[in-house]
Order: structure tokens, then sequence, then C-alpha cells
């Protein structure tokens, strides 16, 4: 089943827990049998412990092989329950009768790992049915068997299932709390990228109409033009095809480098020296390097045909995409021309930068022109590898809290509620009693320093080997201390709980380190049972199984605390894989709807006028076409100073609507009193709409003051001359807006004013 | 009506030429500037010490010089100050350290001869982007203008033409002035305590612009915040 973006986390950790468990299974069945035949002894007899073995061992690889295939539901969960419920019914026909009362024998072994088993696999409440049915089972079988009183392993079965239950609650919860994040990091992420790639959209489709309709409309209107201009039809019918451009289907979806750059050399006289190669480009690093590539060949026409052009389109060793326009023309001195010039600054230069690439142009007079495009092909923003490594660590450190809170519990809960209550009722048994509290003591004050460095993050090789020696030593004491007729008995807690705190204070090192410690521990304990005369054939397999039982489980519990970190990283990666495609599909529907807007909005005003000059029924020099074109003009303007990043958007956008009437030679004088709150866009337009219109009637001055209170905001501009058309501009009152218009002689007063 | 006089300080010669050529456009020359200079002292000695008003740069070598707007205040000489930094704090400062107006660089061209013969006889003059300012003044403590106060300063701050902020407002245009000074009277009330501000609300007074019951002890914006 595929992870969806919501719950990779716990799917990731679920499929760590089934791998956990079918080792398990696996692992403590084929021990199990081992045990069985070598320890075999009354009342146990070779023909029901080959029976048992055979079916448990064959049921076991059975239930692994569903396990990991995840076939079968809860089904095969209560089969298992069922088989150690079974087992330990017949308990007393297949173990030895000393290792009835504890905990050694293989059956126990058995029912032990059913019961951890179950809840890493299973739901919460069929984790503790089978917690209470098969310990339930395994009493009953030590009841039915002579000579044994105590419940013995009984109750140990149960704390097992309640732990291990516990632990899966607390750890199930850190993955969904994982999910959560992921999930809450995906919506922001998505809603920058969607914010990036609009901007960057809008500001290149800006950019060509800034290039095109706007430079026109500003020469029109600026009176530059006249009736029998040759030129002017021809430019207009081409910012026609500007805007129609605008809305090009789907200039998101991205088409590769070819699909940029192929529309853009058609029908122009220009040399490729080498196939552009496919290479797949972020749409807005596309429309950058088309947009920039069409005025490279533009210029190289206008200044330095008839000379030959070249395009070459490649991909750089270092990834970077470069497209080189070179020509063999007269070339010029690029000391020569002002900075200022926003022909090459913004249409190269700034197109390239916006995309975190660049252009360069080389020149020298009579060497011709050499312009090199460069994008250095990071990929963009949506797919950031390091996001996915981001993600992972969110993942992981939600898991390590969570595992580290649950394994510092469920020790210190162990070493209270079975190893002091058992060392207190077996205090007149122990050899040294004294000692053996010691060695309780000594353990405590381990695990708490073991604790307080796992939440510190702390992992240097000495503090933890000093601990873990630590350990060792009082597990060593506490274990001889023990009387040889109880060595295998619960009396010996030491022998099992020094594992547990070795998982604690390894936790963070390296598996094998745990592997050593164990290994230690084992030694120990075997030399003291050597060293009582206990190890006989019975008591070898005895040990096994004693070994095998502790250390099987906190091996794997530190395997599966490890593993964790690694299956957040690739389900993050996975997530992070997912939400981009989700992010990309959402992002481009965005880019649509905005770019259907802006188009109505551009076409809408201007195609109608600039038809009328393209089929020449407009005519470039009369008044009221060049006002209609000052009016457009500021429109456009505004429209570009909106995309911009200014802590005064109402005055920039302001500055915007005079701009044409200073490239018409009025002198623009503009005064603000007061501070201005924040004003969505549309207040905005109402508010500059009239003062736009009247602006276009200025003739040598124009006074425009801007007043703005918290509740209110005065937009008024003085002109000296009225143009042709009404300063009250028609169906833009805002709601909050109001127009006054007072016309004195040859003054015009219009006041724009919001009231919250 | 006797001549008026006038000191200068700026430090920039330029613009002492352009001062000059200002109060020379006035046909009938009804202001004599006596000494300019580019530091303060020109008005505390020779014929500077007894000039009418005193026409101040505020920008002096780098610095602003509002506190010397205070020690012509406290010595009842009636400052008018003129800058290119006009932005609403230093125009208010300015105001409230008693100086008698405001003029930006741009409206010291068309409005200093009325502002210097306004100053000359204890009245009040608001250039527009004083009146602007004042209209705008969102401070807690500021003086409560009437909203046709406000409205007056604001039409006046936009067109710099009484007779069209009359045509907006519907009255006569002796009305609109009257709305100005009052607001500027107001201002001057919540003023400082100087020579200049009771010079100026005794005139107000005078012309009826305040009563004489309206007219309030200053009280410092420390003891005024609660």
């Amino acid at each position: 089943m595929p992870a969806s973006g919501s719950r990779v986390a716990r799917t990731a950790f679920a499929r760590l827990m089934t791998r956990c468990a079918a080792a398990l299974r696996i692992g403590s069945a084929v021990a199990g049998g081992i045990a069985a035949f070598a320890g075999l002894a009354p009342p146990a007899s070779v023909a029901a412990v080959a029976v048992a073995v055979t079916v448990t061992t064959g049921w076991s690889a059975a239930y692994a092989v569903l396990l990991l295939r995840g076939r079968g539901g809860h089904w095969p969960v209560f089969a298992d329950a069922a088989v150690a419920a079974v087992l330990g019914l017949a308990v007393g026909a297949l173990v030895p009768a000393a290792v009835l009362p504890d905990t050694t024998g293989w059956v126990f072994l058995y029912a032990s790992t059913t019961v951890i088993i179950s809840p890493l696999v299973a739901r919460t409440l069929v984790g503790v049915a089978v917690s209470v049915a098969v310990p339930a089972a395994y009493a009953a079988g030590l009841q039915l068997a002579p000579a044994v009183e105590a419940p013995g392993g009984a109750v140990l079965l149960v704390v097992q299932g309640v732990l291990v239950t516990v632990l899966m609650v607390v750890l199930r919860r850190a993955a969904t709390a994982a999910d959560a994040a992921v999930l809450q990091r995906e919506a922001t992420e998505r809603l920058a990228a969607e914010l990036a790639a609009r901007r960057a959209e809008e500001r290149e489709h800006y950019r060509l109409l800034h290039d095109s309709v706007s430079a026109t409309l500003t020469v029109v209107a600026a009176g530059g033009i006249d009736a029998g201009s040759a030129s002017l039809p021809a430019q207009a019918r081409h910012d026609l095809a500007v805007i129609e451009q605008l809305n090009r289907p789907d200039l998101a979806a991205g088409p590769d480098l070819p699909g940029w750059l192929r529309p853009v050399v058609a029908g122009r006289a220009v040399t490729l020296d080498t196939p552009i190669p496919a290479v797949p480009v972020p749409a807005a690093v596309g429309a950058a390097l088309a947009g920039a590539t069409t005025e490279a060949l533009t210029n190289a026409a206008r200044h330095a045909a008839p000379a030959k052009v070249q395009l070459r389109a490649a991909v750089e060793p270092d990834g970077a995409v470069t497209v080189l326009v070179a020509d063999d023309g007269p070339g010029f001195d690029p000391a020569a021309v002002p900075a200022s010039r926003r022909g090459v600054r913004e249409s190269l230069v700034g197109r390239m930068r916006a995309v975190d690439g660049d252009a360069t142009v080389s020149s020298r007079p009579g060497g011709g022109t050499h312009v090199l495009l460069r994008w250095p092909g990071r990929p963009d923003g949506v797919d950031d590898p390091a996001a996915g490594a981001a993600l992972g660590e969110v993942i992981a450190t939600r898991y390590r809290r969570g595992f580290d809170l649950v394994v510092i519990l469920l020790v210190g809960i162990w070493h209270v509620g079975n190893d002091l209550l058992v060392l207190l009722a077996g205090w007149s048994d122990y050899l040294r009693p004294v000692a053996e509290l010691l060695a309780w003591l000594a353990l405590s004050a381990v695990g708490a320093a073991a604790a307080v460095r796992l939440l510190r993050g702390r992992t240097g090789v000495v503090g933890t080997w000093l601990l873990a020696g630590a350990a060792l030593a009082a597990g060593a004491v506490a274990i001889a201390a023990v009387p040889a007729h109880l060595l295998f008995s619960g009396t010996n807690w030491a022998w099992g709980s020094t594992g547990w705190f070795g998982v604690l204070v390894l936790l963070r090192r390296p598996p094998r380190e745990l592997g050593v410690f164990l290994g230690i521990n084992a030694a120990v304990a075997l030399a003291v049972l050597a060293g009582a005369g206990a190890l006989d054939r019975i008591g070898v397999a005895r040990a096994a199984t004693m070994i095998y039982g502790t250390a099987a489980l906190q091996v794997t519990l530190l395997l599966a605390a490890q593993a964790l970190a690694a299956t957040a990283r690739r389900a993050a990666a996975v997530a992070e894989a997912e939400s981009a495609v989700r992010r990309r599909r959402q992002v481009a529907e965005r880019l649509h709807a905005d770019r259907r807007q802006r188009y109505r909005i551009v076409h809408d005003a201007v195609a109608p006028l600039l038809a009328g000059l393209a089929d020449g029924t407009l005519d470039p020099a009369d008044g009221e076409v060049r006002h209609r074109c000052a009016v457009e003009a500021g429109r456009l303007r505004r429209l570009f100073a909106e995309t911009d990043d200014v802590a005064d958007p109402l005055l920039h956008e302001l500055r915007a609507c005079s701009y044409i009437a200073d490239r018409r030679g009025v002198v623009v004088d503009l005064q603000l009193t007061g501070r201005l709150p924040a004003l969505d866009r549309d207040v905005r337009r109402a508010l500059t709409e009239a003062p736009l219109l009247a602006l276009a009637g200025a003739e040598r001055r124009a006074r425009v003051t801007v007043l703005g209170r918290t509740d209110e905001v005065a937009v008024s501009v003085l002109v000296d001359g009225r143009g042709p058309a009404p300063a009250e501009p028609v169906g833009t009152a805002s709601s909050n807006v109001t127009v006054s218009v007072l016309d004195e002689e040859d003054r015009r007063w219009v006041e724009a004013r919001w009231r919250r | 009506m006797a001549e008026v006089t006038v000191v200068l300080v700026d430090d920039h010669p330029v613009v002492h030429d352009g001062v000059r050529a200002w109060l020379e456009h006035d046909p009938q020359r009804r202001i004599r500037l006596v000494a300019a200079a580019d530091g303060v002292e020109v008005a505390w000695s020779g014929p500077g010490r007894t000039a009418d008003v005193v026409l101040l740069d505020l920008n002096l070598h780098g610095t602003m010089a509002v506190p010397e707007v205070s020690r012509f205040a406290e010595a009842g000489r009636r400052v008018v100050v003129y800058s290119e930094h006009a932005d609403d704090a230093t125009v208010l400062a300015v105001m409230e350290r008693g100086a008698y107006a405001f003029l930006t660089k741009q409206e010291a061209r068309d409005h200093c001869v009325a502002t210097i013969l306004a100053a000359a006889s204890d009245r009040p003059y608001v250039a527009p982007l004083a009146a602007g300012t004042m209209a705008a003044d969102e401070r807690p403590d500021r003086p409560a203008l009437s909203d046709r106060e406000r409205t007056a300063l604001l039409l006046w701050f936009q067109s710099m033409s009484k007779a069209a902020v009359a045509t907006r407002m519907g009255i006569a245009e002796t009305t609109v002035r009257q709305y100005i000074q009052r607001a500027r009277i107001k201002y001057a009330n919540a003023g400082r305590p100087a020579a200049t501000r009771t010079q100026l609300l005794a005139r107000a007074i005078q012309d009826g612009l305040i009563r004489a019951d309206e007219v309030t002890e200053y009280a410092s914006r420390a003891s005024r915040t609660p």
C-alpha cells in the first residue's frame, strides 16, 4: 500500500514492527526447539516434544511469512496465541520438572515471544487479549502439571504483555504526531512554493508587457509618433501577440529547453551550431531563458544586421544550462552604454537573476557581441532534496523522544516492580543480602544517570562505558550473591535486568557494543553457574534459553530504536516526493487562474487600443488617443508596481501612475503626511484610479498629496489640464472609497478618499 | 503699515539670493532683509538683533537647529522655520517649541511673504504641508480640532488655494482662513510656554479666534500621560 502524505510515519513504523515480530517469532521457535531437545528430561517425552517442536517451528515460519506479506488481518495473531496457549496447557508434558516453576523452559520462551510480538503487529485491544489469554493458559498448564504450586512465569507473561502494549501506544502516538508535523510542513511549503511560482510568472509576464505594450503606449502618450508612422502598426500587432502569449495554456507544466527555445528561434535569421539539448528546466527558468534569448536576438537583428547570428545552447559539466547568442556585427563599447538603460539591465540580467541565473554581455567595437545566459541548474525549491532530509529529522526526532521516555519508564518500572520486590521477598535466600541490595542501588544509580544522559543527547564513549562497566560490575555482584539452586529462578533478577540497563546506557551506541555488553553479562552468569556446578546438560539448555530469551528482546529493542531513524528518513523521502507532486498540481492550478485574470485585465483594456493603432483607425497624434494611451500605460505601470515588495505599496503605485506624466514632461510634486495603514490591493486600485485619470490630463504641473491616518486615507491630485476624458472613474468606486472632482478654470482637483 | 524687517539664518549662499528675490517679488516691497548669515549669531547681534522676524533654516551645517527655535521663542523672537526636513515629527516639534510657522523649501517661494507678514503682526500662517501634518496628527495628546477645522486643513494641504477650499466646503474664503488659523492657535495653546506663545495667543484673543478662558496652562507631555 503506498503511504499517503498523512500516514507516512505510521506506515513506516508499522512495517518496522512487523519485521521485528517476524524475526523474534522465528528466532525463538528455533532457539526453543534446540533447547527442547538439548534439555530433554522427564516428564517430557521425545515424542511429545518432537510433535510440539515440529508444529511450533512450522507455524512460526508460516506466521512470519503471513506477517511480512501483510496477509490475514488479525487471524494469524489469534492463531499464534492459540498455538502458545495449547503449548502452555501442555507445558507439563514438554519441559523437565526442574524447569516448570521458573522461566527458563522453552515453552515459556515461546509464550513470552507471543505476548511480546502480538502488540507489535495488532491493535491495542487484540494485544491486551493475547496478554491475558496466553498467560492464563500457561497458568492452567502449570496447574495441570504435578508438583507445581506457584503460577511462576504466568505472572511474568502478563507483565511483559502489558509493558509492550504501553510501549506501542506511546510509539504509535509519536508516529501520528510525526505525520501531523509532516502535513503542517507540507501546507506551509505549498504556500511558499505557490507564492514563489506565482510571483515568478507574474514578473515574467510583466517584463514581456513592459518591453512591448507599455513601451508603445508610453511613446504614443508622449506624442512622439505621427499618423504616418510605418513602424507603429507593426509594433502594435506584435504587442497584441504578446498579450495573447499571456493566455498561453499551462506555461507552468513546463516544456523542456528545446520546447522553450525553438519557438524563439523559429523564423529568425539565426544559425544553430548544435542541437538544443533536451534537458528539463523549471517553467520560470524556461520562460526567463526564452525571454532573454528573444531580447538578445532582437538586439542582434537591430544593431548587427546583416551579420551572422549564432545560437548555442548547452549543459555545462557542472550542470549549468547556458545559452550563447553571438553575432559578428560591428559590436559596441560597453563602457559607453549608461548603466541605467533598462533594455539590457532589466530584460537580460533582471530576467536571469530572477531565477538565480545571470547574463553577461561582452562586446568591443568591431568584434561582434556575445550574450551569455547562464542558469546554474540548481533544482527549484519544489524538488529540493534537502527538504526530504529535514523532514526525516522531524520524524526521527519525534520517534526518538517517545522511544527514550518509554525505555526509561519500562526499565524503571521493572527495576522497582520486579527486581526490588523479588529481592525483598527472597532476602533470606541470598548468600550476601546486603551486597545484593547494594548492587540493586548501584544499578538504580546507573539507570538514573543513563536516563539523564539520554534525554540530554549525551552519547560520548567514555561516559557511556563507565556507566556500562558499573552496570556489569553491579550485575556480577548481584548474580554471585545468589545460591546455586536459585540461579535459574526469579531470585536471580540481576541476570536479565543487567541487560536492560545495558540497553538504556547503550541505546545510541552501535549495536555491537550492546552485543559485547550482553556477552560479558552472559559470561559472568555462566561463570557463576559453572562455579556452582549447575552446568549439566539441562542446565546448559536452561542457560541458553535464559540468555536467548532476555538478549533477543533487548537486542531487538535497540535495533528497532536505531532503525526508526533510518525508517523516518526513508518515509520522509516518500512523503516529500508525493507532496511535491500535489504541490506542483495545486501551484499549476493557481497559476492558470492568475494568468486568466491577468490576461483579461490587460486584454480588455489595451487590445482595442492596440488594434486601432495597428489597422490605422486610431491616429496616434490625436489628443484623445494619446490621452487613452497615457491612461492605459499608467494602469499597466501600476499593475507592474503591484508585484513589487515595498514598505508603502500605495505610494509606490502612485509613483508608477505619475511615471507616464513625468515622461510627458509634467513636473510632479508628491507630498505625504501622516502614516499609511495597510490597504488591500483593490482599495489601493480604487484610490489611485481617479488620480491616474487626472494625471493623464496634466499639462505642465501636478501636485499629488497623500494623507494617511489609521482610519482614513486621502489621495489628491491637482493638475493644470483637464484632458479630454472625465476625471471620475466609471464603475471602480469601491464601497469605502469616495471620489470628488472640482474643475476650476484651467485646474482640476481630484480627491479619492478611503474611510475604514 | 511700517516696513517689516527680517533676518535670515541659512548656510546656503544661493538661498540668500533666492529669499531676497522672493521678497522683492512682493509688489509693495513690505519686507526688508536686514541681515543674513550661516549661523544663528546674526540674529542676536547687529541689525539682526532687532529684526521683526527670524527666518531660520532648520538644517545648519548638518545639525538640526530645533533647540535654537526654543531659544528664539523664549526671547519673544518671531521665528519662521523652513526646511527640507518636512517629516511630521519635525513640523510638530517646531510648532510645539513656539515657532510661528513651518515652511518647506518648495513652499517658501509661494508662501514666505505671507508667512513673514503674518508673523510680524503675531498672527499665525499655516502653509499647506504644515496643514496636512496637523490634519494627519494622531498623537493621543493632540489638540482637539473640530471636523470643519480638520477638513479645511486637509483641503488646503491638497489644493494650496483657499478659494478652492471654500468652494469645496461651500463656505466663504474668510471662514476657511478662520478655521485654519483657529486650528493653528489650538496647537499654540497646547505648546510649551514661551514669549512667542503668549504673543500669538494674545493676538488670537484680540482677533476673536479664541476666548481668554480657553487658554490653558501648559502641562508637560510627561504629566499628561496617565
